[in-house]
């Protein structure tokens, strides 16, 4: 068979930047990549943060930045161009002829003070085609957004423009630098899809980079796993999401979060440096079970939410309705997750019934006899004050209870004990603590009072998925020690799937449809519903339910 | 469970021993030279080879001349010595202005930003007021009013500095209160009283440092401009501003007297500067 | 944009009466007392009682500010206490002099600072084992004050090199014109010998204090300009083919320069300040030396209106600055 020349070669790559600062060394980001993409191939480029993902796609692009002072070596030939010798004159006709590029966060990357239109007649030398792109992407009444600047348009608006811009000249490779992070999950549904599209329309290569899995198996045709600035394992989609060959894909497909992840077992658990795990409590963690919970007769609901009605002012004429009415309640020792997307109003219950926001009317009440309601932030390391020495916190919330001072000692060993952390991080400040153990800190003062509720607000959205799997797994382990009950709000199906009993899916400040979790994914019947559990990336799941 | 596999994101906020190690020394360097500089003015009574007021050898008498190291004024007095007293007059009043003005604007910002609502809009209101206004002209017109003097200088220089700090204070109090640390704080059911003291307050102190010390410049070149201009201690005390402007009709027949007191102030403010800058990089700012 | 508009005009209003009330209560706090200065020391209390009936002092506070803003209003300044003459007829003869100094100082400033600015990105681009030492070296310059520069300057470039005068705004003393401003009333004249002239005059005191906000303009320009160089945006613009002239003209300089416009704005305070400092340095006629004049005799009503003089003209300057920001800069308008 005569297989077509690859369109962009990567030999032996290595990249080494200095950071500017004071005290900058060099430092080996890309460390002997090689790597070719072939035409209308969709390569899948995925590691975590720090991996060297990102800079290898600047580097096919020839935009590293120059303050970080660059040394590269090795081979980069994109187009029949060779990036790392050409001219710029040469590497401007590449970039506009041949290569197209969308970032991650599309506020930033177009120019705030520049009209959409003229933004994309940079791109297309035409006002006419410029709309008639817009168009195509999907941006509604095109010719008016022209003359819009880009703080005016929602981000998922942003995002198509600026892979409109990506397209205009007929790209034979377009670079996607985790274009959907930013992004609601039924939008970053949509512009996946638009991507596809485009992409068989076009017939061009994508350079698909992204920290997601799932993300890079719903468009990819091949995928590349990168780990430390070297590639450990590339392949066929099918091929490495079922059978991986290298330890680090086999785990990180392990502790992936996923539609089809079980329910009754802890997430496997690792750290991406592959050293041995020596932690007492994650070999505890590791031989629980998580039986289904059932509400005890008679008992009292932790929480319960009559009609909460709250309202935003926008600006001087508009307001935002972000509860029209929600009422609802939280069994003894129910775990329940608020599943919606952006401006569903699921974290304004959350404030709620945290007591960081009040209601305009409604009522929240929680049971009297346990402590107060207690927080897992989005960033639960960041929950805790940075100068303050642990033991310090733990003892602040004792006495807040009212726990006498003599039974503190016992109470905070104990706590200590439950999240697995050693008697000595008590005089330790918390900003020294590494990021795993403050996750640990947080999650005892959380629960060295049990509180009547614990809040969950959307603990695992900013973290890469090792950590995701971490802190899930803590928490199922806190609620199998501790017993309480938890509001979980997320916007990812999956995870609500994994933690919660129920699920409560809200949009626009109503609650549209609620049920026992796994009933919810399998058998949604709101559309929205069907949109979110869509929209969740996750091939291997598609693929067994097509 | 990996504790170890994620980078500790350390906060830089006590100033530590280790930080006098090879790394961080043209930092230390600044502050030393600076403290330096202080004591030199501090210890002037010690220092100065000659009385300050009193004439004491042939006037004009140039640099090295008669062993004058610095030369002697139009009535014949030793420059150096009016010179050091000068510097003697000029740091302890700059830092004066700072440390009332870190003082005042702190406490204000940090009352603004916690309490927030009516005390906030208020107290943010005036200070932008004095934000608005041109602050030297301002300083001018109010020392000015008073009639000159040290303590007028103090008051005049102070009452107009301290609205940076607080609008600084405050923005960073704010931003510290909207931090999930202060919410866990608030969910946990710590009282107020100790959320601002023990959750917030800590948290701005390397700002008000760093601030403080980049701001000791600014305010020695102040005062020199407001003591050209004859607001200081009146004449014959000697003092940096007020010794270069009484003799700019000298400059030119005899440079040093004029220029001299300038450099001492040049001196001041370099080397606070530099102190300024190098304790920002010790603490991480 | 009305709105906006609209906003900033109240709050330029709000800002001066702020700054005429500040001055009055400092009048009325000053312990010279303008009774005295009027009458000498050894007026009999009658006299003076006359006095401060016929000043209006003896009526309530208020009332003596609502009175005393009609009269700023209508161009009245109060009376000198040295020269017995209106103020206002001696500042419309420094006023033009302080401006154009001033102006001068303030062009050189943003001239010199984008040329810091530049030229410290290409130090730090082809020469970054340079860097700490053009940095030490602009901290150096940073901490002379004015008036030193003055000194220096004028020993230099007057004494040892004679190349630039040393006092005064022109050799030709003879000569003057319909506004005041020596480099604009020379050209309507028709002598551009006598405009070269005046321009040497200008030259070292708009040095003298242009040097100081230079580099503090330079270097948020510097920084500003790197981080948005930084921001993904541009290298959409360098993604699109675009060339890199292109690219700063379209992408960097209209982000870059919003901080650098409203540092420009607050940069004239020192500039004025250093305007009164360096006038006597120079023998520059202009509300310096008045100033100076009347700090040594506690003139107050001098001092109070040249202080509401210049400040006006920092308010106004600022709100100016703050329209156009709001004119390159779309979020700036939603903000305010």
């Amino acid at each position: 068979m005569d297989v077509p020349p690859p369109f962009a070669t990567v030999r032996d790559l290595r990249v080494e930047l200095t950071r500017p600062g004071r005290d900058s060394r060099a430092q080996q980001v890309l460390k002997g990549i090689s790597l070719d993409i072939r035409p209308g191939e969709v390569v899948g480029l995925v590691g975590q943060s720090g991996s060297g993902k990102s800079i290898l796609g600047l580097t096919l692009l020839g935009a590293l930045p120059e303050r970080s002072r660059p040394a590269v070596t090795g081979e980069v030939r994109v187009g029949g161009v060779d990036v790392l010798t050409a001219s710029p004159k040469t590497m401007r006709q590449l970039r506009r002829e041949k290569l197209g590029v969308v970032f991650q966060d599309p506020m930033t990357s177009l120019n705030p003070t520049m009209r959409i239109g003229a933004q994309m007649v940079e791109a297309t030398g035409s006002r006419q085609l410029a709309i008639d792109l817009l168009a195509r992407v999907g941006v509604p009444e095109p010719a008016a957004r022209m003359n819009v600047f880009p703080h005016q348009l929602s981000g998922g608006l942003r995002q198509r423009v600026m892979i409109a811009m990506a397209v205009a000249g007929k790209p034979a490779l377009i670079i996607a630098d985790e274009p959907t992070t930013a992004l609601d999950v039924t939008v970053q549904k949509q512009v996946l899809d638009l991507l596809a599209e485009l992409r068989a329309e076009l017939a061009c290569s994508v350079l698909m980079v992204t920290h997601d899995l799932g993300v890079a198996g719903e468009i990819a045709d091949r995928i590349v796993v990168m780990r430390d600035g070297e590639i450990v394992e590339s392949g066929g989609v099918a091929a490495i999401l079922t059978r991986p060959q290298h330890e680090y894909t086999q785990r990180l497909i392990a502790s992936r979060i996923s539609l089809e992840s079980d329910r009754t077992r802890p997430l496997p658990m690792f750290e991406p440096s592959g050293e041995p795990e020596d932690d007492e409590l994650v070999e505890r963690i590791e031989a629980e079970t998580y039986p289904v919970w059932r509400p005890a007769p008679g008992a009292a609901p932790a929480v319960t939410v009559r009609s909460l009605t709250k309202t935003f002012a926008q600006s001087r004429s508009t307001t935002l309705r972000a509860l029209d009415g929600v009422s609802f309640e939280i069994g003894a020792g129910e775990s329940v997750a608020i599943v919606g997307e952006s401006g569903s109003g699921k974290s304004t219950i959350l404030r709620i019934v945290a007591g960081l926001e009040t209601a305009d009317r409604g009522s929240v009440v929680t049971l009297a006899v346990a402590g107060r309601p207690q927080m897992v932030f989005q960033d639960a390391g960041a929950s805790l004050t940075p100068w303050m020495r642990v033991g310090e916190l733990l003892a602040e919330r004792l006495s807040v209870e009212g726990v006498p001072a003599r039974e503190h000692r016992e109470r905070i060993e104990r706590a200590l004990d439950v999240v697995g952390l050693d008697r000595s991080v008590l005089r330790i400040r918390s900003r020294e603590l590494s990021g795993g153990q403050r996750q640990r800190v947080a999650l005892a003062r959380a629960a060295i009072v049990p509180p009547a509720i614990l809040l969950c607000d959307e603990p695992t959205s900013a973290l890469d998925a090792w950590m995701a799997a971490n802190i899930i797994n803590l928490l199922r382990h806190l609620r199998h020690e501790v017993g309480m009950s938890m509001m979980f709000v997320t916007h990812d199906l999956s995870v609500a799937r994994l933690i919660a009993d129920r699920i409560l899916v809200m949009r626009r400040g109503v609650i549209v449809e609620q049920g026992a979790a796994e009933e919810i994914i399998a058998h949604p019947r709101e559309q929205y519903t069907k949109d979110l559990v869509g929209a969740v990336p996750d091939p291997v799941f598609a693929e067994r339910a097509a | 469970m990996s504790p170890s596999a994620t980078l500790p994101e350390r906060l830089p906020f006590r100033v530590t021993l280790a930080g006098l190690g090879q790394r961080d020394w043209p930092s230390w360097l600044g502050i030393a030279l600076f403290l330096a500089v202080f004591l030199t003015g501090v210890l002037a009574p010690v220092l100065a080879p000659y009385d300050p007021v009193q004439p004491v050898g042939t006037p004009y008498a140039a640099p090295g001349q008669f062993g004058f190291v610095l030369g002697t004024d139009t009535i014949g007095r030793d420059v150096l010595s009016r010179t050091l007293y000068g510097i003697g007059a000029t740091v302890p009043l700059a830092l004066a202005v700072v440390a009332i003005g870190i003082l005042c604007g702190g406490i204000i910002g940090t009352v603004a930003g916690i309490l927030r609502g009516w005390v906030d809009n208020v107290l943010m209101r005036v200070a932008d007021l004095f934000l608005a206004l041109p602050v030297p002209l301002v300083a001018i017109a109010i020392v000015a009013a008073l009639g000159g003097g040290t303590g007028h200088l103090l008051f005049g220089i102070s009452l107009v500095w301290w609205p940076y700090f607080a609008r600084i204070v405050r923005g960073e109090v704010v931003s510290l209160a909207a931090r999930p640390h202060v919410e866990a704080a608030r969910m946990a059911g710590v009282p107020a009283w100790r959320i601002a003291l023990r959750h917030i307050v800590p948290g701005i102190i390397p700002t008000l440092v760093v601030l403080a010390s980049l701001d000791v410049g600014a305010a020695t070149l102040m005062i020199s401009a407001l003591s050209f201009l004859g607001l200081g201690t009146p004449q014959p005390m000697p003092e940096l501003g007020s010794d270069a402007a009484k003799n700019v009709g000298a400059l030119l027949q005899a440079w040093w007297i004029p220029v001299i007191p300038g450099i001492g102030v040049f001196f001041v403010t370099i080397t606070a500067n530099l102190a300024g800058s190098g304790a920002r990089n010790l603490l991480g700012k | 944009m009305l709105r906006f508009l609209a906003r900033r005009f109240v709050s330029l209003l709000v800002v001066l009466l702020a700054l005429s009330l500040v001055l009055f209560l400092l009048q009325s706090l000053s312990p010279t007392d303008a009774v005295h200065m009027m009458l000498g020391e050894n007026a009999s209390a009658a006299q003076v009682a006359h006095m401060r009936h016929e000043l209006g002092l003896d009526q309530p506070l208020y009332v003596q500010y609502v009175r005393y803003l009609g009269e700023v209003l209508h161009g009245d300044l109060g009376i000198s206490y040295q020269t017995r003459k209106p103020v206002s007829a001696d500042l419309a003869q420094f006023v033009p002099a302080t401006l154009e100094l001033g102006a001068a100082g303030m062009v050189l400033a943003i001239v010199m600072g984008t040329l810091f600015a530049v030229s410290s990105l290409a130090v730090a681009r082809w020469a970054h084992l340079l860097t700490g030492v053009y940095r030490n070296l602009i901290l150096a310059l940073a901490a002379a004050p004015p008036f030193l520069l003055g000194l220096l300057g004028l020993i230099l470039f007057y004494k040892e090199w004679g190349v630039l005068p040393a006092s005064g705004r022109i050799d030709d003393q003879s000569f003057s014109g319909p506004t005041g401003f020596m480099l604009v009333d020379t050209l309507a004249a028709g002598r551009p010998d006598l405009f070269g002239n005046a321009l040497q005059h200008l030259l070292l005191p708009a040095l003298a204090i242009a040097i100081g906000p230079s580099l503090v303009i330079g270097r948020v320009f510097a920084s500003s300009l790197r981080g948005t160089l930084d921001f993904d945006y541009v290298r959409t613009a360098m993604a699109k083919g675009l060339t890199e002239g292109q690219i700063v003209r379209r992408h960097v300089i209209r982000n870059a320069s919003n901080p650098v416009l409203s540092l420009v704005g607050l940069q004239i305070g020192a500039m004025f300040a250093g305007t009164l400092v360096v006038e006597n340095i120079f023998g520059w006629p202009g509300l310096g030396q008045y100033m100076s004049r009347a700090i040594g005799t506690n003139d107050f009503p001098v001092i109070s209106a040249v202080t509401l003089i210049l400040g006006a003209g920092y308010v106004v300057v600022n709100t100016v600055v703050e329209i156009v920001q709001a004119g390159l800069d779309p979020r700036l308008r939603l903000a305010a």
